[in-house]
């Protein structure tokens, strides 16, 4: 009965939206590539020594700048993946792959 | 390669040199760190006061926050470490040469500048990546010294590749 209840409890969670964490650090985003849903929540949190942003103009995605230790959560609404950029240096490129 | 290189290029090549005859202890390496970003935080500021290209603009800003940064990093590294940063022969030239390509970018203008700017940054940025993998990180040997060196490394490869797509499109 209980693993019945727990698989029951756990049931929305995995039916529901996730969470994606993207870590900044070493002038690099980490994964580089990040597949998501409609519905999901990505996380970017900045662990590196310098302000960095996440800014896919194109589709309206702008964290503005993030200080050291700041994080920035982003809701995936649309089903279009994007490009996007640390415009401060743009040689720090991901993507958002929305399945 | 610009004129100014040379000068950068001899207070690198004398910081190798001075590597292999013994290495710089853990103050020199902090000195030499503290001169190098103070010379591209200052060649960024002259750049901001005198470019009018927004590309070039942006690049000089970043350079500032970013080598503003590392020196605040290392700056609170050495003072938790009670090393007192110790100048040398490579810190002393990094400064001298820096001056020295401050005063000659001063007489530029335009495109002319913005080009010797640029340039310059590439140069510096690869002698500078050249010294940390040769001689400033193998040389120390302070664990939290290291780290520190190898954690800003990345921000030099970017800066570096940042610079030479501004180089390019100054052609």
């Amino acid at each position: 009965m209980k693993t019945l209840l727990a698989a029951l409890c756990a049931l929305p969670l995995a039916a529901g939206a996730a969470e994606h964490h993207v870590v900044i650090d070493g002038m690099k985003f980490a994964p580089q590539v990040v597949q998501v849903k409609p519905g999901d929540t990505i996380v970017w949190e900045n662990r590196d020594m310098f302000v960095h942003n996440v800014t896919a103009a194109g589709s309206g995605v702008r964290s503005g700048d993030l200080a050291p230790g700041k994080t920035w959560r982003w809701v995936v609404r649309a089903k279009m993946s994007f490009d996007y950029l640390c415009t401060l240096h743009p040689v720090m490129k991901g993507r958002i792959e929305v399945k | 390669m610009n004129k100014s290189a040379p000068l950068l290029l001899s207070a690198l090549l004398a910081l190798s040199a001075a590597a292999h005859a013994a290495g710089p202890n853990d103050a020199q390496i902090a000195a030499i760190v503290v001169a190098a970003n103070a010379v591209d935080i200052d060649a960024g500021r002259q750049a901001e006061t005198k470019t009018q290209n927004k590309d070039v603009r942006a690049f000089a800003e970043r350079m500032v926050a970013d080598h503003a940064g590392v020196n605040q990093q290392a700056t609170a590294l050495v003072q938790k470490l009670h090393v007192t940063p110790e100048d040398n022969d490579t810190s002393k030239s990094l400064t001298k040469d820096g001056a020295a390509t401050r005063t000659r970018l001063a007489a530029m203008s335009g495109k002319a500048f913005d080009k010797a700017y640029v340039d310059n940054e590439v140069t510096y940025h690869e002698t500078v990546l050249g010294a940390l993998d040769k001689t400033l990180i193998p040389n120390a040997s302070n664990a939290e010294l290291k780290a520190l060196l190898v954690k800003v490394r990345p921000a030099f490869v970017a800066h570096l590749e940042h610079a030479k797509h501004i180089q390019a499109e100054l052609k």
